[in-house]
């Protein structure tokens, strides 16, 4: 195992590293991710870990466990936390990684996306409903380009807990890609809202090759030559998909309206309220809520934690990528004491 | 003519007025077709970044979330350039060509 826990690592550094060349680690809006995992990680990981071990002891099978998250993407999103898994001792953070990527493998025909592809195991594409209508096309760049916005919203920095980007698929000559968003239900706000739909999928023919990383981010996209939209299972024609824009502009600026106001530790608590939703299936299953306990929020609020973004840009910007890649992933390699 | 540069985030070239957005307040003051320029990558900006016909920001790498979307949205987008809320003001008009990193001021 510890071979496939080296490869994660490294495919880790590989991947996060491509992330911080340019990048100011989002230091620059409302809110920093290496700041919220400070108060947010190490509650989240012990909870995963206990939660996942109580459901192998109810004698829960390995593609039990794994259908409760839905998705890999958002697994492998969780490994960004891992720094938090200190909190374990050596023994079970090697487990809990080792049945992360586990379930991972369990969706992913290749679970390190090594090739650029996101590949699922199981998927059910109709290339029949496919439409060239230019209109329809654009409706679905626009459509996707305001649903990963929400998503940022709603995940800050952890976007892909509300989304699966798949494929290609080769399917009766077509190259298909497949974007798939879930969890839309502002629930991580903590604001009386509601999204109006609660699952978006576009399936698109595309032109020449897309590519993503281990994470799901979309590292190169692809010119759309067909597309088809479905929302909450249902297939919508341009009329309809019109109408349904309206309605998902108009709620994201309801929302937007009211977090306007939200200051740095409200966003913490939106990143605390996200992350603990999005593995909510498997607490339901002990008969648990899916709220962050409440030591998180008191941190939140009492602490003041903070660390010297500026340094750390400065710092990344003067060193190359392959340094970056290296850093990271000897970083990781210590958590499990691979180094 | 000096020529600014950062990291292009999504291809494509076009010329507009800037509209610069640093605060939610300033949202409404972007039109369909404007550049904004930012120093914040903020998704509470959705709405300016969605109106806008290219995006200059102060800050992001190549996969930032702000480069994903404006990729989806085949819009041009050139980020991490430097001081740009205090180089690009409101209404200059600038040519953005995100095809070769550059971005140029055509009228002040």
């Amino acid at each position: 195992m510890s071979e496939k826990l080296i490869k994660l690592c490294r495919v880790i550094g590989k991947d996060l590293s491509k992330l911080h060349k340019g990048d100011t680690l989002s230091a620059l809006w409302p809110f920093t991710p290496n700041e919220a995992e400070y108060y947010v990680g190490s509650f989240w990981i012990e909870q995963l870990e206990g939660t996942i071990t109580k459901l192998k002891e109810k004698r829960y099978s390995r593609k039990e466990i794994a259908e409760l998250f839905g998705y890999p993407s958002k697994i492998a999103q969780y490994f960004t936390l891992f720094h938090s898994a200190k909190v374990l001792d050596l023994k079970k953070r090697i487990q809990l990684a080792t049945d992360l990527l586990d379930y991972i493998d369990y969706y992913r025909e290749d679970p390190f996306c090594e090739n650029g592809a996101n590949i699922l195991k199981k998927q059910i594409i109709d290339v029949d409903l496919l439409d060239q209508n230019p209109e329809l096309l654009k409706i679905g760049d626009k459509l996707t380009a305001l649903m990963l916005l929400y998503l940022e919203i709603l995940y800050p920095t952890m976007m892909r807990l509300g989304h699966e980007f798949h494929g290609p698929y080769k399917i009766g000559g077509k190259n298909i890609f497949v974007k798939d968003f879930h969890n839309l239900q502002p629930l991580s706000l903590g604001i009386e809202a509601s999204f109006p739909f609660n699952n978006i999928k576009i399936v698109e023919e595309i032109e020449g090759n897309v590519e993503l990383d281990f994470f799901n981010h979309l590292v190169k996209s692809s010119k759309k030559k067909a597309i088809s939209i479905s929302i909450n299972g249902n297939q919508k024609n341009l009329k309809e998909l019109k109408e349904d824009l309206e309605k998902i502009e108009n709620s994201i600026n309801q929302i937007i309206g009211k977090i306007k106001l939200f200051d740095k530790k409200d966003w913490f608590k939106v990143y605390a309220r996200g992350i603990f939703n999005s593995s909510c299936k498997l607490n339901l299953e002990l008969g648990k809520d899916c709220k962050p306990p409440k030591e998180v929020f008191k941190k939140i609020d009492e602490e003041n934690f903070s660390i010297q973004i500026e340094k750390i840009v400065q710092l990344n910007k003067s060193r190359a990528m392959e340094e970056i890649e290296k850093i990271t992933t000897m970083s990781f390699l210590k958590i499990f004491e691979l180094i | 003519m000096k020529i600014y540069k950062g990291i292009v985030a999504s291809e494509g070239k076009c010329k507009g007025k800037v509209k610069k957005v640093t605060s939610i307040e300033e949202i409404n003051k972007v039109e369909e077709g404007d550049i904004v320029v930012t120093n914040n990558n903020s998704p509470l900006f959705s709405l300016a970044f969605m109106k806008a016909s290219a995006i200059i920001s102060e800050c992001g790498g190549t996969l930032c979330h702000l480069a994903i979307v404006s990729r989806e949205m085949q819009k041009p987008c050139i980020l991490s350039v430097e001081n740009a809320t205090e180089i690009f003001k409101d209404n200059m008009i600038v040519e953005v060509d995100a095809f070769n990193n550059q971005i140029i001021i055509i009228k002040k």
